[in-house]
């Protein structure tokens, strides 16, 4: 079952299979390098039962909305190919009842620009995994933000290929795991260019008896001189059984380069309590506050489309309640 | 003689030309000050003087009669040249009070021992109105941007070069502050020395007179005064000067 | 040894690695001990006319290193001779040492030369001379020190002597041999090293060196450390120097196991130049009760290969420990150091500042594992690692894991990875200073957190020797 796309300026959307036929698409999604995916994209691309492509024309403007409500099968595939010199923004959100197998692509050209909203809102016993591979071409930019809402056990592994000259990527991970929910979150930035740069900043609250893992890695290779990378992994730990596993790691094998993380692992602070509750506010609300507060920070920095960032506050904002009732 | 002649200067930042062929004479005893909006040059000029390894630089510059541009940048420091950085970098884990002491050592010629610069130093910093514990902190480690300014003066006070250019020394500080940067220039302004400020407003000459007045536009200077230029620039804002210099 | 074998086992190896653990992986054994046997293990207990109950303490960790396999994580030790090791586990422990100052490689003697080390101490670190007298020395040192009732002695002797001490706290709970392969080989060949015991309440006055023994043989390459500081008590050891150490011992497997009882405090530092032929894969470990502090103080300045995690286990309320660190790594050498804290009990804290730097191909790599276990409340850790690549030939990496199983703690971690700024090189050159003096202020500032931990004559020697191999290494 194709997705509902609603697409609005010069794109077109097509089946993977269509793609596959096109020889300049079919080159982009056939690329070598796919062999350096990670796991759950490799695994299911070669069970897709369904692949969705998105193609946005080079120089066009594009701004594409995509849902997805139930699965095509086990394991599909969706993919955004943006032309040279192309600027659009994605927002993409499932909202799946079962457990499934996703592959995503996200491919710039040269000098194109895109800004992707994923929001993953999926129902209470699902268990999915997704891979991403991302690649940006010489001076493309990509702004990509992350959401996981629902599910049960979320698997997801992205890969961003920075191999082309200049390539600007900002990845952005907002989430909030509550009781009986698993996130595993595998990232790795290659760096194989010169002067490129990537950002990434990931934050996530676990309450109830959740846990969260991240292992960020950036790579900078010989190849890469020039490269400005950080990362930045924030956990707001909610409760007294939540476990948070947080592993930046970074390899640089350049001298000319500026690299970077950090991480930190706080739980709500007593002072920031207090200053809102001397303002007469509730004690579980004022924990709401400042979660919503701890994620909003992210989603406001991330500075994408005002419509697609809307929508995944109100669904943080549903699930916060859930954790701070109002009293 | 002058003690900082520049003919023709061109300074490039990788292929991009940014100060684009400036001559300039600054005689001992003198205040010059460099005034332009952002992306005038005024900044590269100044730290194309220093020797900054960023800058590839044509053109002529004697200081004190020496080619400068053929010397190595602490050489120039050693001559006598000084910069106060817009932005001081950090130095983590070298002391404030082990840096300056090494600078001036360098700067004299000769050794001095640790105690007996510790005097010198802290007498400097009192005349500054610094809390001597300043001194024992990390090079610039952790200062606010009004710290740094401060770490920088500092050094100008202890270091007493021929030449002092203040790269927006001025800027984001308040009326105290200011004021003690000028009084520090005036003390140490000698009839053989001169200072060099570049700087955004006209402010600073309220406590220190400038002898000249120059305009930075595009990488040139597009006008030179007096003081009273810097006032009526102040008043009429830089569009008035683009009208009445256009395009060279 | 990739960063995808990394991924698989690095962390979970290191998690394993938490007390009482037993990994059950079986890649890369390596069959050949041709030579170690348990014969032999049995002639050096009998030479060292040790109880019944050392011997079967040798004999059982014999059984469990042959079981157990090379970790697949971590540098590339797939060179690592066993069999070779064996002409040197002589039964006095006296290591392998060069027959004549002739055999003593060309750049130890350079850098002695440029260290300014005198004559006397040159012979000592190449392992050729005997201990330089400092016989008187030690004698009042030894009576100072005993009057307080302080036990300081080798190990060997502690064995004999002090054998309820030693039985009660020798490899058991805080190294087993069951650890990983190393500790194993070093439970059953174990020779020599240092056994400190402090009472509660004494406040040892002074750092004690390793050199204060008068029976020391020498570098030893399974040289066991057994520190117990009582109650309330104070203590401070240092082990090693900056100055190269030869030995044609190519694989170390030393053990450190430190006690720091109630409200105790202790420093270990530790500072290793060792030639490049050694591989350098220690295990050092203390444990930390209530209100106790555990300073871990190291240089890792030489050997071809290191492998080093101080860890420290927090089981007492309001345990803290510190962990400072400098690795440098050279052409051909590889640093794999790091730092491991286990949170046990509420309110305690740890920091940890690591500094590398690499240059000419070699590879600096920070390793740690802060955990924090379930239940324990106000807990604080930080952790700061930076690292200086000083050309594209060289590689930096950095790998913390944090799990943390408790609301209530406060965890920060930063990283930083790039060469010396031209900005801040520039900086200091505006200030007069040539290149040269510019980049050795620039280095010793970076390095300063833990040089300043350092006893004075300690401290001047490891900046003068990273200066030394820092020279003309910026482009």
């Amino acid at each position: 079952m194709k997705p509902e796309t609603t697409i609005e300026g010069n794109a077109r959307l097509l089946t993977y299979h269509e793609a596959l036929e096109d020889t300049a698409l079919g080159k982009i999604l056939s690329a070598e390098d796919v062999k350096n995916a990670p796991e759950g994209y490799r695994s299911a691309l070669a069970g897709m039962e369904e692949g969705t492509v998105i193609v946005v024309e080079p120089h066009a403007r594009a701004k594409i909305t995509v849902e997805r409500k139930s699965p095509p099968g086990r394991a599909f595939g969706t993919f955004f190919i943006f032309g040279e010199n192309s600027h659009s923004t994605v927002f993409y959100r499932t909202a799946l009842q079962e457990s499934t197998r996703e592959c995503r692509g996200i491919f710039l050209s040269k000098l194109a620009v895109a800004h992707c909203c994923f929001l993953q809102a999926d129902n209470e016993k699902a268990l999915s995994t997704v891979g991403l591979v991302a690649r940006l071409g010489e001076c493309s930019q990509l702004k990509f933000l992350n959401s996981n809402i629902g599910g049960n056990e979320k698997r997801d592994a992205f890969l961003f290929l920075q191999d082309r000259r200049a390539s600007r990527c900002e990845h952005f991970e907002a989430g909030l795991a509550r009781q009986g929910q698993k996130f595993f979150l595998d990232s790795d930035h290659l760096h194989t260019a010169p002067d490129t740069y990537s950002r990434s900043v990931f934050k996530y609250a676990t309450a109830g008896n959740s846990q969260v893992n991240v292992d960020g890695k950036v790579t900078i290779e010989q190849a890469a001189p020039g490269s400005d990378t950080h990362l930045l992994a924030k956990s707001l730990l909610l409760s007294e059984n939540s476990i948070s596993k947080v592993i930046p790691m970074l390899f640089v094998r350049n001298s000319d380069v500026a690299a970077g993380h950090g991480s930190s692992m706080t739980p709500l602070q007593d002072e920031e309590l207090f200053y809102l509750r001397s303002r007469g506010i509730g004690e579980s609300e004022s924990k709401l506050l400042v979660l919503q507060g701890f994620l909003r920070d992210l989603i406001s920095r991330s500075e994408m489309d005002a419509g697609a960032l809307g929508t995944l506050e109100a669904e943080l904002e549903k699930d916060a309640h859930s954790i701070f009732p109002r009293d | 003689m002058a003690l900082l002649e520049i003919k023709n200067l061109r300074a490039f930042a990788e292929d991009k030309e940014i100060v684009k062929g400036l001559s300039l004479a600054i005689n001992p005893g003198e205040v010059h000050v460099i005034m332009g909006q952002n992306g005038s040059g005024k900044s590269t000029l100044l730290n194309a003087l220093a020797g900054h390894p960023k800058y590839r630089v044509e053109g002529a510059a004697a200081f004190d009669g020496k080619d400068l541009l053929a010397m190595k940048p602490h050489e120039r420091a050693r001559a006598g040249l000084f910069l106060a950085f817009q932005h001081p970098n950090e130095v983590s884990g070298v002391t404030l009070s082990n840096f300056l002491r090494r600078a001036y050592v360098a700067r004299h010629g000769k050794e001095v021992s640790v105690a007996e610069f510790e005097k010198i130093l802290k007498g400097k910093m009192r005349d500054l109105g610094m809390e001597s514990s300043f001194a024992e902190r990390g090079v610039n480690e952790g200062f606010s941007g009004g710290e740094k300014k401060r770490s920088e003066i500092l050094q100008l006070a202890v270091l007493e070069p021929k030449v002092a250019m203040l790269d927006e020394l001025d800027s984001g500080l308040d009326v105290d502050a200011l004021g003690k940067i000028a009084e520090t220039l005036s003390s140490i302004r000698k009839p053989d020395t001169a200072v060099i400020i570049v700087t955004h407003y006209a402010r600073i000459l309220k406590n220190l007179k400038a002898d000249r007045v120059h305009v930075m536009r595009d990488g040139q200077i597009i006008a030179s005064g007096d003081g009273r230029l810097a006032l009526q620039l102040e008043e009429k804002g830089y569009s008035w000067i683009n009208a009445a210099a256009p395009a060279l | 040894m990739d960063e995808n074998v990394l991924k698989e086992y690095g962390r979970d190896a290191l998690l394993r690695d938490a007390p009482g653990s037993d990994s059950e992986l079986h890649v890369g054994y390596r069959a050949e001990h041709a030579g170690l046997t348990l014969e032999l293990v049995k002639e050096i207990s009998e030479v060292k006319e040790e109880p019944d109950w050392m011997r079967r303490h040798r004999i059982k960790s014999f059984e469990i290193f042959e079981k157990k396999p090379l970790p697949t994580w971590g540098p590339d030790l797939s060179h690592l001779d066993f069999s070779a090791i064996v002409g040197f586990v002589r039964p006095k422990g006296q290591g392998y040492k060069p027959n004549s100052w002739d055999e003593v490689p060309a750049e130890i003697k350079n850098t002695f030369e440029k260290l300014g080390i005198p004559e006397a101490e040159r012979k000592f670190l190449a392992g050729v001379g005997a201990q330089y007298d400092s016989e008187v020395l030690y004698k009042s040192l030894r009576s100072n020190i005993s009057d307080l009732g302080v036990i300081y002695t080798d190990m060997d002797s502690a064995v004999r002597e002090h054998p309820e001490l030693v039985k009660k706290y020798f490899m058991n709970r805080c190294v087993p041999a069951t650890d990983n392969k190393f500790a194993a080989l070093h439970g059953a060949f174990w020779s020599g090293g240092s056994f400190l015991y402090v009472p509660a309440g004494v406040k040892v006055p002074m750092p004690l060196q390793i050199y204060f023994m008068m029976n020391y043989p020498g570098f030893g390459q399974f040289e066991h450390t057994l520190i117990i500081a009582e109650e309330g008590s104070q203590v401070q050891y240092i082990e090693g120097c900056s100055a190269p150490h030869y030995t044609k011992d190519s694989m170390h497997a030393a053990v450190v196991e430190i006690f720091v009882q109630k409200g105790a405090r202790a420093r270990y530092t530790s500072i290793q130049n060792w030639s490049r032929n050694v591989y350098n894969l220690n295990t050092k470990r203390a444990i930390v009760q209530q209100d106790a502090v555990m300073e871990w103080v190291g240089g890792t300045l030489g050997s071809g290969v290191t492998m080093l995690y101080p860890c420290s286990i927090l089981v007492g309320r309001g345990a803290r420990a510190e962990h400072l660190n400098i690795a440098l790594a050279g052409e051909g050498q590889v640093k794999d150091t790091g730092a491991k804290v286990f949170h046990m009990a509420s309110n305690t804290s740890s920091k940890i500042v690591s500094k590398s730097i690499c240059k000419e191909g070699g590879v600096v790599r920070y390793r740690g594992l802060l955990s924090v276990g379930a239940h324990c409340t106000g807990v604080k850790s930080n952790v700061r690692c930076d690292s200086i690549i000083a050309d594209s030939k060289s590689k930096a990496e950095t790998v913390p894991v944090m799990d943390i199983r408790s609301k209530d703690a406060v965890i920060g971690h930063e990283a930083s990875v790039g060469r010396i700024s031209e900005e801040q090189l520039f900086y200091l050159m505006s200030r007069g200073m040539d290149a040269d003096e510019a980049l050795s202020l620039v280095v010793r500032g970076f390095i300063e957190p833990i040089v300043k931990e350092l006893p004075l004559e300690y401290a001047v020697e490891m900046n003068r020797l990273i200066e030394m191999e820092m020279e003309g290494s910026v482009g």
